[in-house]
């Protein structure tokens, strides 16, 4: 019987994979670079125009793969602990949806206030977070069953809502159809540097949650005999869970499935326990984002289809595997 | 060490424990008896917090359960309910190490005392072979003693079991309680526990409380409680009463149904 798997080893040949890939999907595209090119033309030794390629293209892309494949495993993580339910991720209980109505809005109504989008996506996720635990909760606290029901419901509303916005204004629509659709093109260094410092501070939370969320793993009655108040351990990984996923979708709008999928992965590789089980997520949610936005833009090149699109053709099959294994 | 006091408990708008009264001395076993839905259970969590009490008060140590912490009551009172599922691929060293956590910081980490009490629990219960086994890899006996081990870790005053014996084969059953008894003796834990079978509960306890349709019909010795009328008008079955040749208790013999109980009477 297995026991202790090489668990470091499998999280540090990931994170191998990882930088990799970086090296090849930056080289991948229009013009080709090969691997050695593209390193010299990142240490600043290659060819002016590839240069520009590199830095002002290709590079914010990869890194925007990365850090919201981060945000997002790290969501689904932490709303897996919540439930206790592999299930759970944030397109289900809602927050994905809450967050691109509010981003929609702005884009759409007051396309001015671009700087404000983060925020209202935070707004918008705890928004329809708050909508879904209140409808789940019940005396003794909040079921999970309960909460994947009112999941559906709620997203229901809010993918009601966009669609009525994304009519009405029809002719403003195709600026914010990319975004919709969960796409990662177009984004720049200054993306980048919006996106890092607001992950970061979600990342350090999220190690905070490490006990915590092992805690809840043993369920709800050894929780509570431990002394854990777990209604508050729920809604403060909750809240860490949304403001990650929020903040992802302000940037490359409706992108499921990495938070459903990545934590599986992760789990078999390295097991239940968050100490390891978070950590394999970040880097395993990055590798998977990537690879589906380098697939994404090179499949049908020159056309870019957009990441959220190829989550899903693939996450959907997925999914389907995960029940038919009987995992859910 | 551990009072009940007038205590309603139920779920949702139905109430199922009724003025449940009691007071369990430090270094006491008291077993809670009665048929199928008298409300065992629901006493045992009313008691430790796992549900809401609707009416009354507990006290731990002298102090209103409400009123202390929920760290400070995990450092003081164990439970263990029935079904517990811990994650898959979690082993036996593992699970007993998160009993240590009422007594952490959140900043803490695991240090050597833990450790040493941790291998101390695992070896109370027989499981030191099996400590980096998965829990769910052992037998039903096995795994119970984990849990029991995971309680111990906390170094409870009070420990409260639900059924700890149910889904066992009759030398697993003997054997968890023997080690409740053993845990009992050698540390001084009180311990509380819901038993189904009468002779089980008349040997291992000191007082034995008797519940029926959510109200106490008796609480004293096994010699106080075990007798031909209680058990009849409980639990509708007729038995006859001698004295274990060894421990000295009531032995409960089952003789059959009541006749009252056949004919559908009250």
């Amino acid at each position: 019987m297995k026991v202790k798997p090489k668990t470091g080893f499998r999280i540090g040949a990931i994170l191998i994979f990882l930088l990799i890939f970086m090296i090849l999907s930056i080289g991948m595209g229009s013009v080709h670079l090969s691997p050695m090119e593209t390193i010299r033309t990142i240490f600043g030794s290659g060819q002016e125009m590839s240069e520009t390629i590199v830095w002002d293209l290709r590079i914010p892309r990869v890194l925007i793969a990365i850090l919201v494949g981060i945000n997002l495993a790290i969501s689904g993580a932490l709303l897996q602990a919540v439930m206790r339910n592999p299930l759970a991720d944030p397109g289900l209980t809602g927050v994905s949806s809450g967050a691109a109505v509010t981003v929609l809005f702005i884009l759409l109504l007051f396309p001015g206030f671009g700087k404000y989008i983060p925020l209202a996506a935070v707004v918008g996720g705890l928004v329809a977070v708050t909508l879904v635990y209140a409808l789940a909760w019940k005396k003794n606290g909040i079921s999970p069953i309960r909460i994947i029901l009112s999941g559906i419901a709620v997203n229901a509303v809010f993918g009601g809502i966009t669609g009525l916005l994304s009519i009405l204004y029809s002719d403003r629509l195709p600026s914010a159809l990319q975004w919709l659709n969960g796409s990662l093109s177009a984004k720049g260094l200054g993306d980048v540097s919006l996106l890092f410092p607001y992950s970061l501070i979600g990342w350090i939370a999220a190690l905070f949650c490490i006990r915590p969320a092992n805690i809840l793993n043993l369920g709800e009655n050894v929780a509570v005999n431990l002394g854990e108040n777990t209604n508050r351990i729920r809604i403060a990984l909750s809240l860490i869970a949304v403001y990650l996923a929020a903040i992802s979708v302000s940037i490359v709008g409706l992108l499921g499935f990495v938070g459903l999928i990545v934590p599986h992965m992760s789990r078999f590789l390295v097991g239940s326990n968050y100490r390891r089980l978070l950590p394999m997520s970040m880097v395993l949610g990055a590798l998977v984002l990537l690879v589906a936005d380098t697939i994404g833009r090179s499949l049908f090149s020159p056309l870019d289809i957009p990441a959220g699109i190829v989550m899903a053709m693939v996450g959907g099959p997925y999914f389907l595997y995960l029940m038919r294994a009987g995992d859910i | 060490m551990l009072k009940a006091q007038s205590l309603d408990a139920g779920y949702d708008h139905k109430k199922i424990l009724n003025d449940f009264k009691i007071d369990v001395s430090k270094g006491e076993i008291v077993s809670i008896i009665g048929p199928n839905g008298s409300g065992k259970s629901t006493a045992l969590k009313a008691m430790s917090r796992m549900i809401p009490v609707q009416g009354g008060k507990v006290f731990l140590d002298g102090k209103d359960l409400h009123s202390l912490k929920k760290k400070t009551i995990s450092q003081m009172m164990s439970v263990l309910l029935q079904a517990n599922e811990p994650p898959s691929d979690i082993t036996v060293e593992e699970l007993v190490k998160y009993g240590r956590t009422p007594h952490k910081k959140w900043y803490e980490r695991t240090n050597d005392e833990d450790l040493s009490i941790v291998g101390w629990a695992i070896e109370k219960t027989g499981l030191t072979p099996l400590k980096d086994r998965l829990v769910s890899s052992l037998s039903g006996g096995e795994g119970q003693r984990a849990w029991i081990a995971m309680s111990l870790a906390q170094r409870p005053k009070v420990l409260l079991l639900d059924e700890p014996t149910t889904y066992l084969d009759i030398a697993h059953q003997l054997q968890l309680l023997e080690l409740v008894h053993t845990v009992n003796r050698d540390l001084g834990m009180t311990v509380v526990m819901v038993l189904h079978d009468l002779n089980q509960a008349s040997i291992y306890s000191d007082k034995i409380c008797v519940l029926s349709k959510g109200t106490i019909v008796k609480y004293g010795t096994s010699e106080e409680v075990m007798t031909k009328e209680t058990i009849r008008s409980v639990y509708g079955v007729e038995c006859e009463i001698d004295s274990h040749y060894q421990h000295r208790k009531p032995r409960i013999n089952l003789v059959g149904i009541s006749n009252h109980t056949l004919t559908g009477g009250e």
